[in-house]
């Protein structure tokens, strides 16, 4: 049928049958190229499945999906406006940690000085993440001489320290679980009695801090807020399947 | 005839392409549209109810009327919260659920949660489809502390927004089971899909 459509093509040294030499390779190129496409995104899309996601982690992620530090930036802030006070807080404390001030060179300094083991975690904010942090090697002596008085948990489980786009720090939260209901309590007092010293009433307290009643119940909670307009300080004790945990956030408005 | 195989891969190619590229568009989705999740699972009035008891849990009875302050302030909690608020850094992002959408959510699951005029998986007080916890938080890698760290922090929502320290309990346990289906076996430092595991440098 072509042959009958356009004869010339078959004659040698006709002006098509350059043309018609270049078809096949042309085919050929459409079909590696075709191949190539498909097997790209098939291979993306296997990156994306539950068994291909380690391994799309390994290359980095999903690079269509990531967001930058000042998007994660405007949506800590946004829960962090529903939770500030009206008045500058008179004071900052973070555990001896400098908000708005200190940098993750200074905090990889310390945790050198004090021997504790860090590791630098990004998704968006920096955040340092230190184990079984003692407090009596946390930068604050005060922090230090409370504690060490045998009142509250020596050890912090987990300490995060999270850093703004600006590098500098936002964020300290030290959270301990597994305690015995005596231990968190100790714990949850001693951290509000040391917030209390400085800035004085928190904003709002609720539940019931004693061992007895941490101890008592499923989700007993007890927790303390400071809140200003530059810094928000929330004292948490929870008793969950576990034992009871304790966690203090010291949070800057940036 | 090699043509007509040429073409035909390719036409295949297209295909192929727009088809995988909607599974990884879906993929991405839910693995933050799980965000919505954290919390929650309700049925479909939203919580505005409560104060009537026209055969609804006691708990939906008392505290109804409160489930959209207590989703606010839990969410409020959440975002402030640097630990948390990686799991859920693409909120708001093209291609992924906002903060109104998940507080949604979160109002038809505590809805449910208390007994109240709701199921979860079910149609939210925004029409959409809040799919199973499960499914919600697959991706995420959410560890074990970071749930429990939720869990501390709506355990003080609950009780500022009046809730006693006993029906706390019982709403704890009524969220506790729901451990299993939000936290990865398999936990990531954050999201695969939306960063990954990496380990910055620097470091001691």
């Amino acid at each position: 049928m072509s042959a009958m459509t356009s004869p010339s093509s078959s004659l040698p040294g006709s002006p098509s049958s350059g043309l018609a030499a270049r078809r096949p390779a042309r085919g050929r190129w459409s079909a590696r190229a075709g191949l190539a496409i498909l097997l790209a995104t098939a291979g993306a899309g296997l990156l994306h499945t539950s068994w291909g996601r380690p391994w799309l982690a390994r290359f980095g992620g999903c690079p269509v999906a990531r967001v930058s530090p000042a998007e994660v930036e405007r949506l800590r802030l946004s829960g962090f406006h529903a939770l500030q006070g009206t008045l500058r807080a008179p004071a900052r404390p973070a555990l001896g940690f400098r908000l708005d001030q200190s940098t993750p060179a200074d905090v990889w300094a310390w945790a050198a000085r004090a021997g504790v083991a860090c590791e630098a975690r990004e998704r968006g904010l920096l955040a340092l993440r230190c184990h079984q942090v003692p407090r009596a090697r946390l930068p604050a002596a005060a922090v230090a001489s409370a504690d060490a008085s045998g009142a509250g948990s020596p050890i912090i489980d987990e300490l995060a320290l999270t850093f703004a786009p600006s590098g500098h720090l936002i964020s300290v939260d030290a959270f301990t679980p597994r305690l015995p209901a005596s231990g968190a309590a100790a714990s949850f007092e001693s951290a509000t009695a040391r917030l209390q010293a400085q800035l004085g009433s928190p904003a709002d307290r609720v539940g019931d801090p004693a061992a007895s009643a941490l101890g008592r119940a499923p989700l007993a909670t007890a927790r303390a807020r400071y809140r200003f307009d530059d810094y928000v300080a929330i004292i948490s004790a929870s008793h969950l399947s576990s034992g009871v945990a304790v966690r203090e956030q010291y949070l800057s408005g940036g | 005839m090699q043509k007509k195989v040429g073409n035909s891969i390719v036409m295949i190619s297209m295909v192929a392409s727009v088809a995988i590229t909607c599974v990884i568009a879906t993929a991405c989705s839910s693995s933050s549209g799980d965000s919505a999740g954290m919390g929650g699972a309700s049925g479909s009035a939203g919580g505005a109810g409560g104060g009537s008891d026209a055969g609804f849990g006691p708990l939906y009875v008392k505290y109804g009327s409160a489930i959209p302050k207590v989703v606010d302030d839990a969410v409020a909690g959440v975002l402030a919260d640097c630990v948390e608020t990686p799991y859920f850094a693409a909120v708001g992002t093209s291609g992924h659920d906002s903060v109104a959408r998940i507080k949604s959510c979160l109002r038809l699951q505590f809805t449910a949660v208390m007994g109240g005029p709701a199921t979860y998986p079910g149609v939210n007080d925004e029409g959409d489809t809040c799919v199973d916890m499960q499914t919600i938080h697959n991706g995420l890698g959410i560890p074990g502390d970071v749930f429990d760290k939720f869990v501390m922090d709506l355990g003080g929502v609950l009780l500022a927004d009046g809730v006693s320290q006993e029906d706390v309990g019982t709403i704890a346990a009524a969220v506790a089971p729901l451990k299993g289906a939000i936290v990865s076996p398999t936990p990531v430092t954050y999201n695969a899909c939306d960063g990954g595991t990496a380990d910055a440098a620097g470091g001691q």
